[in-house]
């Protein structure tokens, strides 16, 4: 008999080094695994019907974004999670009399969503405001929401015989019954607008920018283009920019803003939202089924952060997750203007890497790839001055020139970038993380008459970042190795880079998010897409792509392209091409293993999708994409790494109470108990030290005081007591007036569907 | 040890004190010297002047990351100790224990860094926790240096005390060694398989899978005679796909292949295993197919497979009639958490209580609250009545040892995943498996084995006639 001895060994091909440590030295437990859970996920089309048998008989783990059609009774093996969906938006008809002055368009907005009471259900819920339980800013709101409806209330149903046009299916279920639905001619018209439309698209590893979730962004996206009165759209433009430039002093001046904002954007009733959908996702719940779903408040399942928590229950890591969608992926994949249906959006998910990710739960961020250190500046200083060595892109050709002397900005972000290797090999590079900022300063701006170099889409995506972007410095690029376990050494290379930019919160991730040096893609393959593109051979968007009149940039299904992209390849590697923008980064050398290393992956991949996040594409067709995992020991998240954004807990206040200059506010706590396989919910009074699992609960006791003219007068925090319950300080010295005490309590951040509470209470002059 | 004496393989293994079935716990002793610390014991009265200040307890251990699924248990296990301790109003009845927690998976430097401050800042009494291999050699010579009292309840690598803390004073561990892996397995192979002369492996491509399979072939071969290993496949660190090396082993017909893989990687692997009929073609022994939380493998997993847990404890054994410290201790854990404990579950759990018990019995020496020097006093040589059977505590190396134990899988109507067959769990007293006190450590004294073990396991054992 042989024993095989063997000493340490180096796994080149991984980039991992194993060192000298002798055989006993470490233990079974394996302590980073990089990437997620499952091993692979295949995204596939699949109707309805037969949605609701493969998810009941576990062949497909989740259905996303649309409803499965059970024949009968939903099995109980099948679970769903909520989120928002659209927003039902009224508006009227100019050319029809019913309703001409804003007024009146108010009156008979309330006077239709009277007639339409009743008619509320789980998946619609008819609210006559804009800001919804599923947005973060909902506290804030929570007056003007009770207002709205018990106007509503007061009101009563028209009578009216109303024509109407109706767009989506709850639109028409609502109309349906009570109104006549006409193609032309029509008075009133109801639509379902996605949420998911108005959050902004993304461009590579920018997801949109830092509000996107915010109720009060969305309601200017949605709300702002018809404002018809000047004096309003005059306002919102001047609000709308305070909120973007983060002009506030503290969360009281905030609050006043936003809801300034939606005073100015809802007073005209040129648009009205009066309610909003429930999208309701399944997925399979049983002993073999998946766990640890962390769900987007607003994206639902079709969002990085439930690619990066599933997990299959019975593998405590790997295993293969199938993954339903109505949809047929009908986007072009390209990470510029493509990827931009909801199957796209997913497949995105799994390939790409966000710089930051939205926090399921609230309007915050999660770092994925970066780790930020933001420095503010004192406003009234006039800001942070940058290095005179700080570069910005030039608007049309994405060049990075020197910012000059005496140039300032409100925040300054330093950056540390988590790189990792790309599919095709090559190593991240801070070429790699500038390349973006040239996409976007070079494409996002129309400067000259030739349409060609420019892309609409692109423009709409970047503008927050390219507005507020100031100047941007790379540091130096530091290396370190990183241990697992004692064993294996993973060297890190990790570059540093400060950004500046004109825009403060109090969320700090928030300002990290606006414009990080990130890049998912290798530059290779943005130079390869502009070098189509300025060839007139595809358009980065779709709407860009039908003005031309050229093909959709698809970098995985159009073969034609795909043969004149390798080509291009091939002569880039000869001549070891380089874009203007980074011939002071990269040398014709690299750039020639670069186009080597691309040239490569398409011929033996037979595409050009090469990212550096945590799936690989490895087969497709025209209704389903298959990604495998690329375990690659330098990725720098791993299994497990969100799990804390699954099963948030949430605060039931069951009290609130008012005693004299104090607020006493009860409550419980529900969380989200693991047993064995299974979960339940268990429900217990809130107390300091709180579980949840084996982590204490962080509690934020949100409230806001109203003034009897409707202005905030403070937003404060609620302190707990030693039995749990917490108190609330009222400004001293209140006027005689009856004020209004809004409450709501976030667990562990999270603000979805809060319970919170509204107080009206008399203050007599003191 | 070429020149050892032949004996049969029944001779052998019942000179190893080897017993099948619900006969072990019976069989068995408590294996070494020193006196019981008996958790059903009714408290003596504690002697002198009590503090009432909490006793704090810092606990590094995996709260994020695969190894949660080590740590989570494990730390539950803890705080129910703790939770039952403070409900006899503390230890001594006087002090309650408080756990400062931190997340191992921050890394190597990182919890150093969290124990130097445990100790300084938040005055820790005691140091518990640490899963790592990786770890424990790091943490275990910070700790001698800081003076803290530590019990690691894992952390199972050889080296700690055969390299990084070769005289540890502070530092104890609980749960039993690595190299007790294999050689576990090798023996509930040689007991259930005697038959079983061609062996195939597969095992992770670093060092716990070379630790294994090292030990696995080396004890084999003694306690049966004759193996010849026809296949390795060594799969590179997170490999998911199996099925290059199914084929390969396969194709070599082994009549027994042993298994290294853990957690998520065994869990593909015996299932990509599985379209191939591999488990009709040979048996398997495996080291960890229940290294987790019990529930972590389903019920699709093959029957009369060798399940290793890490050659420590399966909450079904020993059985509830025989030992109620371990019914009692399944029971609690069960309502409490709403899940079976895992090995490190109890390993956490009997850390504390062992820790109380050294506490309580030095308080009767020496009267009001021991000092650590009487508290290791009496942790040196301890046996302890624990959920796993009797845990030992060995003065020269600081060692827990508790008999190993390993069993086949069968799926019972009453669970929702596999456990053991009650009347084929392999019960090992550890003193048959382990190096004895005082053994020559790797490099030195003619040692130039890996381990200690592999050393003893190679100059001792006789070889069974094949």
């Amino acid at each position: 008999m042989t024993i095989k001895r063997l000493s340490g060994v180096t796994l080149v091909c991984l980039g991992v080094l194993l060192g000298g440590t002798s055989l006993a030295d470490a233990g079974h437990e394996v302590t980073h695994i990089p990437s997620y859970y499952p091993q692979e996920i295949a995204i596939e089309s699949v109707d309805p019907a037969a949605a609701a048998t493969e998810l009941t008989k576990n062949k497909m783990q989740a259905y996303i974004g649309s409803l499965p059609r059970f024949a009968g009774p939903i099995p109980k093996n099948v679970k769903a999670v909520e989120s928002l969906d659209a927003f039902l938006v009224l508006s009227f008809n100019p050319a029809s009399n019913v309703s001409r002055q804003g007024d009146e368009r108010c009156a008979l907005a309330r006077g239709i969503v009277a007639a339409l009471a009743g008619s509320s259900s789980a998946d619609v819920r008819l609210t006559p405001y804009p800001v919804t339980p599923f947005h973060p800013d909902y506290l804030q709101h929570l007056d003007r929401i009770e207002q709205a409806k018990a106007m509503v209330a007061s009101q009563g149903a028209i009578k009216q015989a109303l024509k109407f046009r109706a767009h989506g299916e709850h639109a028409l279920a609502l109309v349906r019954p009570r109104w006549q639905l006409v193609g032309k001619g029509w008075d009133a018209s109801l639509e379902e607008v996605p949420a998911t439309r108005l959050m902004s698209a993304q461009l590579d590893g920018w997801l949109g920018p830092p509000w996107m979730k915010q109720g009060w962004f969305q309601a200017y996206r949605l709300l702002a283009p018809t404002l018809s009165n000047p004096r309003d759209k005059t306002a919102t433009e001047s609000t709308y920019r305070r909120l973007v430039y983060g002009e506030h002093e503290d969360l009281t001046e905030q609050y006043s803003l936003e809801r300034r904002l939606l005073a100015d954007l809802t007073r005209g009733c040129d648009r009205v939202v009066i309610g909003y959908t429930v999208r309701r996702e399944y997925y399979n719940d049983e002993l073999s089924g998946v766990e640890n779903i962390a769900v987007d408040s607003q994206l639902g399942l079709n969002s990085p952060v439930f690619i990066r928590t599933v997990k299959l229950k019975d593998f405590p890591w790997n295993g293969w997750l199938r993954l339903g969608m109505n949809e047929k992926p009908g986007a072009a994949w390209n990470p510029i203007g493509g990827f931009s249906d909801a199957a796209g959006r997913l497949i995105w998910s799994t390939l790409g890497d966000p710089a930051l990710l939205p926090v399921p739960y609230n309007g915050s961020w999660i770092h994925d790839r970066v780790n930020p250190h933001v420095t503010l500046a004192w406003r009234p200083s006039g800001g942070l001055e940058l290095p005179v060595d700080a570069v910005v892109p030039q608007s049309g050709t994405g060049m990075l020139i020197p910012v000059g002397e005496k140039k300032f900005a409100l925040a300054k972000i330093v950056y540390e970038v988590a790189t990792s290797r790309f599919s095709d090999g090559t190593p991240t590079e801070v070429a790699d993380l500038l390349y973006p900022y040239v996409i976007a300063y070079r494409w996002g701006v129309k400067s000259s008459g030739d349409d060609r170099a420019y892309d609409p889409v692109i423009e709409a995506t970047t503008r927050p970042m390219r507005e507020q972007l100031v100047g941007l410095k790379v540091l130096r690029v530091e290396r370190k190795i990183e241990k697992i376990g004692g064993e294996i050494e993973v060297p890190k290379r990790i570059p540093i880079v400060e950004v500046y930019v004109n825009f403060t919160a109090r969320e700090l991730p928030q300002v990290a998010a606006l414009a990080p040096p990130w890049s998912t893609v290798p530059w290779q393959v943005l130079v390869l897409m502009e070098e189509a593109v300025q060839r007139g051979l595809a358009a980065f968007s779709k709407e860009q792509a039908q003005r031309l009149g050229v093909s959709w940039l698809d970098l995985v299904r159009d073969p034609p392209l795909q043969a004149k992209l390798l080509g291009l390849t091939g002569q880039f590697a000869q001549s070891g091409y380089r874009p203007p923008a980074l011939r002071e980064l990269v040398t014709e050398e690299q750039a020639r293993a670069r186009w080597r290393a691309l040239k490569q992956f398409a011929e033996v991949n037979k595409h050009f999708l090469v990212t550096n996040g945590p799936y690989r594409l490895k087969q497709w067709s025209d209704t389903s994409a298959v990604v495998q995992v690329d375990r690659d020991l330098a990725y720098p998240g791993g299994v497990g790494s969100f799990n804390h954004y699954a099963y948030p807990p949430r605060a039931a206040i069951t009290a609130v109470k008012r005693d004299g200059r104090h607020v006493l506010i009860y409550a419980d706590v529900e969380t989200v108990v693991q047993e064995q396989r299974n979960h339940a919910t268990v429900r217990e009074p809130l107390k300091p030290g709180a579980l949840r699992g084996l982590y204490v609960i962080r509690t934020d006791s949100r409230f806001v005081v109203i003034g009897p003219d409707g202005s905030v007068l403070r937003v404060g925090t609620a302190k707990m007591a030693e039995d749990g319950h917490l108190v609330a300080e009222l400004p001293e010295h209140l006027p005689r007036g009856r004020y209004t005490f809004l409450v709501a309590i976030y667990l562990d951040g999270n603000t979805v569907d809060p319970s919170a509470k509204l107080l009206r209470f008399e203050a007599n002059a003191s | 040890m070429d020149e050892q004496k032949q004996v049969t393989r029944r001779d052998f293994l019942r000179q190893l004190g080897v017993t099948v079935g619900a006969a072990g716990l019976g069989a068995t002793g408590i294996g070494a010297t020193g006196y019981l610390a008996a958790p059903a014991r009714a408290a003596m009265k504690p002697k002198g002047n009590i503090p009432s200040t909490p006793i704090k307890t810092g606990h590094i251990t995996f709260l994020t990351g695969p190894a949660e699924l080590l740590g989570g248990p494990g730390l539950r296990g803890h705080l129910l100790a703790a939770e039952e301790i403070n409900a006899q109003g503390g230890i001594l009845g006087k002090r309650k224990i408080e756990t400062i927690q931190a997340d191992e998976a921050a890394g190597t430097d990182a919890n150093v860094k969290e124990l130097r401050r445990m100790k300084l800042s938040e005055k820790i009494d005691l140091f518990t926790g640490v899963i790592s291999s990786g770890n424990t050699p790091a943490l275990g010579p910070v700790a001698e240096e800081l003076k803290v009292l530590t019990m690691f309840n894992d952390g199972c690598t050889d080296f700690l005390f055969d390299k990084a803390v070769p005289n540890p004073k502070y530092v104890f561990r609980v749960t039993n060694i690595q190299s007790a892996d294999g050689v576990t397995a090798a023996v509930g192979a040689a007991q259930h398989w005697p038959k079983a002369r061609k062996i195939a492996s597969i095992q992770p491509d670093y060092s716990y899978g070379r630790n294994v399979h090292e030990h696995f072939t080396l004890a084999l071969e003694r306690l049966t005679g004759g193996i010849e290993v026809v296949a390795e496949a060594w799969p590179k660190l997170f490999t998911t796909d199996f099925t290059p090396h199914i084929t390969k082993l396969l194709s070599a017909k082994p009549d027994l292949l042993v298994v290294g893989l853990w957690g998520g990687d065994y869990v593909a692997f015996y299932k990509q295993a599985l379209r191939y009929g591999l488990f009709d073609k040979m048996k398997v022994a495996t080291t960890l197919a229940f290294g987790g939380v019990p529930h972590a493998v389903g019920k699709d997993h093959p029957e009369g497979v060798l399940a290793g847990v890490h050659a420590n404890y399966h909450f079904l054994y020993p059985p509830g009639d025989q030992w109620p410290v371990n019914k009692k201790f399944v029971d609690t854990y069960h309502k409490r958490w709403k899940e079976y404990p895992s090995f490190e579950s109890d390993g956490a759990y009997t850390t504390l209580m062992m820790y109380k018990a050294a506490v309580e019995k030095a308080n009767q020496l020496t009267g009001g609250w021991p000092d650590d020097e009487a508290i290791i006093a009496m942790l040196e040589g301890m046996g302890y009545d624990s959920p796993a059977g009797y845990v030992y505590i060995r003065p020269d190396n600081h060692q827990g040892y508790k008999d190993a134990v390993t069993g086949l899988t069968k799926n019972l109507p009453e669970y929702d995943f596999p456990v053991w067959d009650p009347n084929s769990i392999v019960y090992i007293p550890i003193r048959s498996i382990t190096a004895p006190p005082n053994w020559p450590k790797p490099g030195q004294g003619g040692n130039n084995e890996s381990t200690a073990a592999a050393d003893w396991i190679k100059k001792t054992w006789p070889k069974a006639k094949a």
